[in-house]
């Protein structure tokens, strides 16, 4: 069980998998939000100031998942992003991890990998608050 | 119409969603059927059967991936359009 309530955001313009991810993830004991744009997920990081974020790279409208990390970054900086591709797009993660990304998850992505992931990313917040 | 590019993606969306929804079920079940009057075999068995799902849509995403490289080598997924005469060839006789 998670001592305080880890906020996690998911930034995916495939609604099923938000619904999937909050699903998940609420039952784990997390705050969960979603946004189905990049727009709509830097409205709601300003707003919420989410521990860690799941960010879809390739989005089909408005801001990609990339440009989306670089204004989190900005606005948020102790947010711990992590960003979602496909195999075709390393050349993305590499550029993501420059720009401050903690991790990546290639679709399709399984369960256990997401799980991992994700609190791979929670246990550096721990560590960065003791 | 779609790209051959916007097709590969939704494909590969689909199969996202297969993995992530056995995945979440699974997940669920463990924990909703902690204790809960779900016979253990019947339990153990969707379970199983939920990991498996999980690792077909696994295998087709790669599978999709081999086609995907064969396609984009050929064509431009974006346009339509054979890349080179030796391309159409090799399209013709496929």
């Amino acid at each position: 069980m998670l001592k305080k309530k880890i906020k996690l955001m998911v930034l995916d313009d495939e609604r099923d998998i938000c619904e999937f991810v909050k699903a998940l993830f609420r039952k784990k004991g997390f705050s969960v939000s979603s946004a189905l744009s990049g727009n709509e997920a830097i409205r709601k990081i300003k707003k919420l100031k989410p521990d860690v974020a799941l960010l879809d790279i390739y989005l089909k409208k408005g801001l990609d998942g990339l440009e989306a990390l670089k204004k989190i970054r900005e606005i948020s900086p102790l947010c711990r992003c992590v960003m979602v591709t496909w195999d075709s797009a390393v050349s993305k993660i590499k550029e993501a991890k420059a720009m401050g990304a903690v991790s990546y998850l290639v679709k399709p992505i399984t369960i256990t990998e997401l799980l991992r992931v994700v609190y791979r990313a929670v246990s550096g917040i721990r560590k960065r608050g003791k | 119409m779609a790209t051959i590019r916007e097709i590969f993606h939704e494909i590969g969306n689909w199969h996202n969603k297969i993995t992530m929804c056995a995945g979440v079920t699974k997940e669920m079940l463990k924990r909703e059927y902690k204790d809960r009057p779900l016979p253990k075999e019947a339990k153990d068995t969707l379970i199983k059967k939920l990991s498996e799902l999980e690792q077909y849509a696994v295998g087709a995403d790669k599978v999709l991936l081999q086609l995907k490289g064969i396609i984009y080598n050929k064509v431009n997924p974006d346009l339509g359009q054979v890349k080179n005469k030796g391309g159409a060839k090799c399209l013709k006789r496929r």
